[in-house]
């Protein structure tokens, strides 16, 4: 069924022009407001440890064999992961666009303490590529002339926090060199917004800009907890002459997205375990591909055999009893025929399952999703007019 | 063997007596349910609801019994009326299961109801009207004493549909309502397409109100819903 109008059609439309317009005024003055909250919760303690991280981020400049410009241009940032100078990036930042092949020299250029444009280049090899989640390993090969570096170098590093347990509001630094900040390090702060489990992302209100990609989102602690990966900007048509038609765009803010710091991890852990050098795309033991994920539907039924209509059901990790938004893997709601499917596919494996329907007992049990296109589940509901 | 059969012939007629006297029982019930309810609406000696369905029938509006099958294009309205001062929520389920809340209005600056206001979905000259996607809407009507926090802010996202974010399922699937526990009690008589488990439902029976249904919570407690209470209940209407 749909809403149709067949009166008052200048009224509705007023309304709807009025409200985006509040809205922004209301994200605007909110925005502002968390990061004064921001800037003033922090410490001197974390500001030393976000400061200590600094050094070992770096900013990469790439070039191809063919280039008439001898100067590597910068593409974007690194962060050194462990002190023999292994270190993460995104795939799309070392990869050429228009061939989608890699750029034949990749230099890093790090920073003694960030702040001045002096720096020491070096060449870099990869080691690892993981497409999927636009990751890529790195190690420093040798200096920018090609002397090896000695192997009792210790490059500073950063250290990798757990990110599977960052949570809802904590606050985060993305720390980078954005093309719109020149040649120095770039440090800014927000809080992660939410997370998207499935899909692998933390979701944040900080500045995330061209030139931040393969850089380090790191907590309080100054630990790694994330890549800064790409921005997804709210931009609307605007029609400016008021002929009917949009010819401009006006922003409404973004969300940035990083690449949670657990897959570099698992990405060190396959390179140690497989001493794998320069693999195109290598499968990770550990997280299924997409392809391999199933498709839950259901039926949500009264005691008596009835369809339970307008039923919510949703999955989460097994064992997790708090519903936020970061637990809840999928959901979905029953039609008439107390009929429903998840909105998004998952893993085989063993989950919470959670369904709420007015008039019926909260339901909650433990399901195995086993491997194949589909699965589908029954669930009974008690009403609460049961005695 | 004989006095067997006849003892069987015997038993036979008994059943047949009992089931009759039960049958006819049960309708007379469903008659005093009817009148009952009806009166407690109009005496407003029980909180109860009377809801209308409307279709767009040359040009004007007829009422209809829910159980119309509609087709796409058919153009409908409900109107409803309360004798209490409270909060009515009406949900479309799609067949989809999309659920989307028709009322109330996210441009009403009170979505309260008073007692005798009759309340049109949707409100003016709008209308709803059935699209290409067949099979069972359902319109889920919640009648309760105060707001429920969950459909309150399905009103502030896009179309007014819940669960559309993981943020609004996950606080919808971890919250809720308590309900008090109450009574099955049947469908009313002539409401076919209508269900609850715990309203007492039935026709109405104005002449100016044919098809109307009148709903009251059966709580125990006079028909009076109390604080944290809810009373559900659903209208199908097929959609071929």
């Amino acid at each position: 069924m749909r809403r149709i109008f067949t009166v008052r059609f200048r009224q509705s439309g007023t309304a709807g022009f009025a409200l985006p317009a509040v809205a922004v005024c209301l994200f605007a003055a909110a925005t502002l407001a968390g990061q004064a909250t921001n800037r003033a919760a922090v410490s001197p303690e974390t500001r030393a440890q976000v400061r200590q991280a600094i050094a070992s981020i770096g900013l990469i400049s790439v070039r191809n064999s063919n280039d008439s410009n001898p100067a590597p241009r910068p593409r974007g940032s690194a962060v050194v992961v462990r002190s023999d100078g292994l270190l993460v990036t995104n795939y799309h930042v070392i990869t050429n666009p228009r061939t989608s092949r890699s750029f034949d020299e990749i230099f890093l250029n790090l920073m003694s303490d960030g702040d001045t444009a002096s720096s020491d280049r070096y060449r870099l090899k990869t080691l690892l590529i993981k497409k999927d989640y636009d990751l890529v390993l790195l190690c420093i090969a040798s200096d920018a002339a090609g002397n090896l570096v000695p192997k009792s170098f210790t490059f500073p590093s950063i250290e990798i926090a757990d990110s599977r347990n960052v949570r809802v509001l904590e606050d985060l630094f993305i720390l980078g060199f954005p093309e719109k900040g020149g040649s120095t390090i770039t440090v800014n702060s927000g809080v992660v917004e939410g997370k998207d489990i499935l899909a692998n992302w933390i979701k944040t209100d900080a500045r995330v800009i061209h030139g931040n990609s393969g850089g380090a989102a790191v907590n309080n602690e100054g630990r790694l907890i994330g890549i800064p990966t790409k921005v997804v900007a709210d931009e609307q048509p605007v029609d400016k002459d008021g002929d009917g038609f949009p010819d401009d765009k006006k922003s409404y803010g973004a969300v940035g997205f990083l690449r949670p710091s657990y897959l570099v991890t698992e990405m060190i852990t396959q390179l140690n375990d497989t001493d794998v050098v320069n693999t195109q795309a290598p499968t990770a033991p550990k997280v299924p591909e997409p392809s391999t994920f199933v498709t839950v539907r259901g039926i949500v039924r009264s005691s008596r055999g009835k369809a339970v209509a307008g039923a919510l059901v949703g999955l989460l990790p097994l064992g997790e009893s708090n519903i936020t938004e970061s637990t809840l893997l999928t959901w979905g709601s029953t039609n008439a025929e107390g009929a429903f499917k998840l909105n998004k596919p998952v893993p085989p494996g063993r989950y919470t399952l959670k369904a709420k329907a007015l008039a019926n007992e909260p339901y909650s049990s433990e399901v195995e999703i086993g491997p194949g296109s589909a699965s589908v589940l029954v669930i009974e509901m008690r009403a609460s007019s049961e005695r | 063997m004989k006095r067997i059969n006849r003892i069987t012939f015997a038993s036979l007629v008994a059943i047949t007596l009992i089931a009759t006297a039960a049958g006819q029982a049960r309708g007379a019930r469903r008659q005093n349910e009817a009148s009952r309810a009806r009166g407690l609406f109009v005496s407003k000696k029980s909180d109860a609801m009377s809801i209308l369905v409307l279709k767009v029938a040359e040009g004007t509006l007829v009422p209809v019994d829910p159980s119309t099958e509609f087709k796409a294009g058919d153009q409908i309205k409900i109107q409803f009326q309360s004798n209490f001062e409270g909060y009515i929520y009406v949900v479309n389920i799609e067949p989809n299961g999309k659920r989307k809340v028709l009322f109330p209005s996210p441009e009403a600056s009170d979505n309260s109801v008073k007692p005798d206001e009759r309340y049109d979905i949707p409100p003016g000259g709008s209308r709803i009207e059935f699209d290409k996607e067949t099979g069972t809407e359902v319109l889920q009507v919640i009648m309760s004493r105060g707001r429920i926090l969950y459909l309150d802010a399905a009103l502030k996202e896009p179309d007014q549909y819940l669960s559309e974010s993981a943020a609004s399922a996950a606080a919808e699937l971890q919250g809720g309502i308590t309900k008090k526990v109450t009574p099955v009690v049947p469908e009313g008589e002539g409401a076919s397409k209508v269900r609850s488990r715990d309203i007492i439902l039935a026709p109405g029976r104005d002449k100016d109100t044919q098809g109307s249904v009148i709903a009251i919570p059966d709580s125990g407690s006079g028909g009076k819903l109390k604080a944290g209470e809810i009373a559900p209940f659903e209208i199908r209407l097929k959609h071929k």
